[in-house]
């Protein structure tokens, strides 16, 4: 048996500790990266086996109607953007050689922006998919390609303002596109895979995959047929009077579809970044509230004879003028017509006779009262004026309506409501009100949102209807017929919409604009309006026409009353409408 | 136990033939590293295999963008050809004439 000498022991000793310290530190240090730091080891980990990919949803695409067929407005394509590098580049002479010849365009250009100091320059912008691979044939060190979605308007600028663009950002501005953002935009999905050297998906490991949820595509109500055409008579009718711009809104009165709405000057959604007014952008159907002038008597009629508080016969004595709390009210044409009957209010747009209407809605013909601005503020409630009307469109705009009160001057300024002053409405209000004085009675919510485009078919949306009965059948249509004599009759303003073998009826509105200083209105500027509908006892379609600050004389028979007719003539064909006699 | 189960059992060959051929420690271990290189082989070539669908479901999606690209593009133009503006000024449109007189069939 080897003897063992006690220095050999003490050394195996002090190797079996110094063994025992190692093994005890790797452990430490193991206990440390395992336990310790496993979840940040993990991450790192996976960060850099895994990628994740952004599945981007297709933003739902936007139609309207060509008669009973679908056609898009706004649909999406793909483009490449080029890019590079140019730390990376040597050549740059070359490489904007080969740049020039794969994508055309300026070789100075390219070499410009090449020598461009930074690691990103963007080469080129809405490159076609065929440039696009020519240029990855060339394999260009420090030069990359990527998809960009664009939204894209076949259409042109047609219906502009109704549809809206969508930013940079991705986000839908104005018209449709900004109301319906949400539901056109869809939901990103996300793929997350692990990957090869190269960064390559593999399939042997787990992945997550979550899918886009594409936006919804949407037919709209708008016929691109009378849209056009709409927009082109604007067009002409503003510029004949050389006005500063204008608007059309034409609506099925029987549902609140609205067919047209046309806005001039316009612009081209694929170039909206090139608009410096703003202020083009908007749909001034629904986003400008203006005082729609005598336009409103026929509201003001119709809840007179609707209160039964006057009839068609009912007369009173025009003098030409109403004394009101200091404040003297006159008809526009400045004439004292003597007695008259309600028809020869509406076909005369007698300021006094509205007047008397609303007199006539307190019991006391000779005096404004309270109970009588009551009665009126509730039936302009009933029409649907101070509130929005839903129709899909951003940044409408809800209008000013004062409400009936015992201070003072609150008697004129309902005196001024009667025949569209000191009352603010859009346009999209008028006609949305008007329509139910068309059909009889009921109020629907202007619709411009068909239904929802699937590979199906189109999911139609119904009508919906606000008001049941704003006003009675009969009142609705002894409305109209006054509104009749303001295209047929002899002192009508609307003369120029007559059309032979057709009965069509209709109320002028010429309003003032109100000083952007303060008190007053603007003598030299005024706003035209025109709404009509025919035939008139059974209608098909129902139009306003508004023409902004005309630079001609006289009133809105010969700014609006003409691009009326000039639509409705083209509209009694389109829409294969008979004449009654 | 009845007498044809005592038939069978008298027919049995119940002599037993030792076998000559045994195994050691080493055969015992070759033969374990063979099956285990088999089955890693095996393991392998189903990875491979896995990853090549792999790339081929990567082309396959490279594919299908490629073509959703194409689809849109055809789309787009076919929509530009039958857009308003292009009707009004193609070359039909313009031996067109605006209807003066329309009668309508009652």
């Amino acid at each position: 048996m080897p003897v063992t000498s006690a220095s050999t022991e003490r050394r195996i000793t002090a190797i079996g500790v110094i063994i025992l310290a190692l093994v005890g530190v790797i452990g430490l240090r193991l206990i440390y990266i395992q336990i310790i730091k496993h979840s940040s080891y993990k991450a790192q980990a996976s960060a850099s086996q895994s990628r994740k990919f952004a599945i981007p949803a297709q933003r739902g695409q936007i139609y309207a109607y060509d008669g009973d067929a679908v056609v898009p407005l706004v649909l999406n394509e793909t483009f490449k953007t080029v890019y590079a590098d140019p730390s990376l580049i040597k050549n740059k002479e070359a490489v904007a050689t080969a740049l020039n010849e794969a994508l055309g365009g300026k070789k100075s250009d390219y070499l410009t922006k090449l020598k461009t100091k930074g690691n990103y320059v963007i080469l080129a912008q809405k490159v076609p998919s065929a440039a696009g691979e020519r240029l990855v044939k060339k394999n260009l060190l420090g030069v990359g390609i990527t998809d960009q979605v664009y939204r894209t308007y076949p259409e042109g600028d047609l219906g502009a303002q109704v549809l809206g663009f969508v930013n940079s950002d991705g986000k839908g501005q104005y018209g449709v596109e900004g109301y319906m953002n949400k539901e056109l935009g869809g939901v990103n999905g996300l793929r997350q895979v692990k990957t090869d050297t190269r960064g390559n998906p593999i399939a042997i490991a787990d992945s997550v995959d979550k899918p886009a949820t594409d936006g919804k595509s949407y037919v709209l109500t708008i016929d691109r047929n009378i849209q056009a055409q709409a927009e082109q008579a604007l067009e002409a009718g503003v510029k004949n009077v050389r006005a500063k711009s204008g608007s059309v809104v034409i609506m099925d009165p029987n549902n609140g579809a609205i067919r047209a709405m046309a806005n001039y000057p316009t612009f081209y959604p694929a170039d909206y970044s090139k608009i410096t007014d703003y202020a083009i952008f908007g749909n001034s159907v629904v986003t400008n509230q203006f005082e729609p002038g005598s336009g409103f008597k026929m509201f003001t009629m119709s809840a007179g004879l609707d209160s039964g508080k006057i009839k068609p016969e009912t007369t009173f004595d025009d003098t030409g003028e109403v004394k009101l709390d200091g404040f003297i009210i006159k008809n526009s044409a400045e004439k004292k017509w003597g007695v008259q009957n309600m028809v020869d209010v509406i076909e005369k747009s007698l300021n006094t006779g509205v007047i008397f209407i609303l007199r006539s809605m307190g019991g006391n013909p000779s005096n404004i009262n309270l109970a009588g601005k009551k009665i009126f503020h509730g039936y302009i409630q009933k029409y649907g004026f101070g509130k929005t009307t839903g129709v899909e469109q951003s940044g409408e705009a809800a209008g000013v309506v004062n409400k009936p009160s015992k201070v003072s001057g609150n008697d004129v300024n309902y005196a001024n409501m009667t025949f569209g002053q000191g009352i603010s409405s859009t346009m999209i209000q008028m006609v949305a009100a008007a329509a139910a004085i068309a059909n009889g009675g009921k109020l629907y919510q202007p619709q411009l949102v068909a239904g929802i485009k699937e590979e199906g078919g189109v999911t139609s949306f119904s009508p919906k209807v606000i008001n049941s009965q704003v006003v009675s059948k009969q009142a609705a249509a002894e409305t109209v017929a006054m509104m009749e004599k303001v295209v047929q009759g002899k002192y009508g303003s609307g003369y120029k919409a007559r059309m032979p073998g057709y009965t069509i009826a209709g109320k002028t509105g010429t309003s003032q604009i109100p000083n952007p200083n303060g008190k007053g209105y603007r003598e030299d500027k005024n706003i035209g309006t025109f709404i009509g509908f025919a035939p008139s006892t059974s209608p098909k379609f129902i139009m306003m026409v508004r023409i902004n600050e005309p630079n001609v004389s006289g009133f809105a028979e010969s700014t609006t009353v003409p691009v009326f007719a000039d639509i409705a003539k083209w509209l009694v064909t389109y829409m294969q409408i008979p004449p009654s006699s | 136990m009845t007498t044809a189960s005592y038939a069978v059992r008298r027919n049995q060959n119940l002599s037993r033939t030792a076998t000559a051929m045994r195994m050691g420690p080493v055969s015992m271990s070759l033969a374990a590293i063979a099956i285990i290189s088999v089955l890693a082989l095996l393991y392998l070539t189903q990875v491979t295999k896995t990853s090549v669908f792999g790339y081929k479901i990567s082309d396959a999606r490279t594919q299908q963008a490629k073509l959703t690209v194409q689809h849109q593009e055809l789309q787009v133009e076919a929509a530009r050809l039958q857009s308003v503006k292009s009707i009004r000024s193609s070359q039909a449109a313009a031996k067109l004439t605006t209807a003066k007189n329309v009668s309508f069939a009652k």
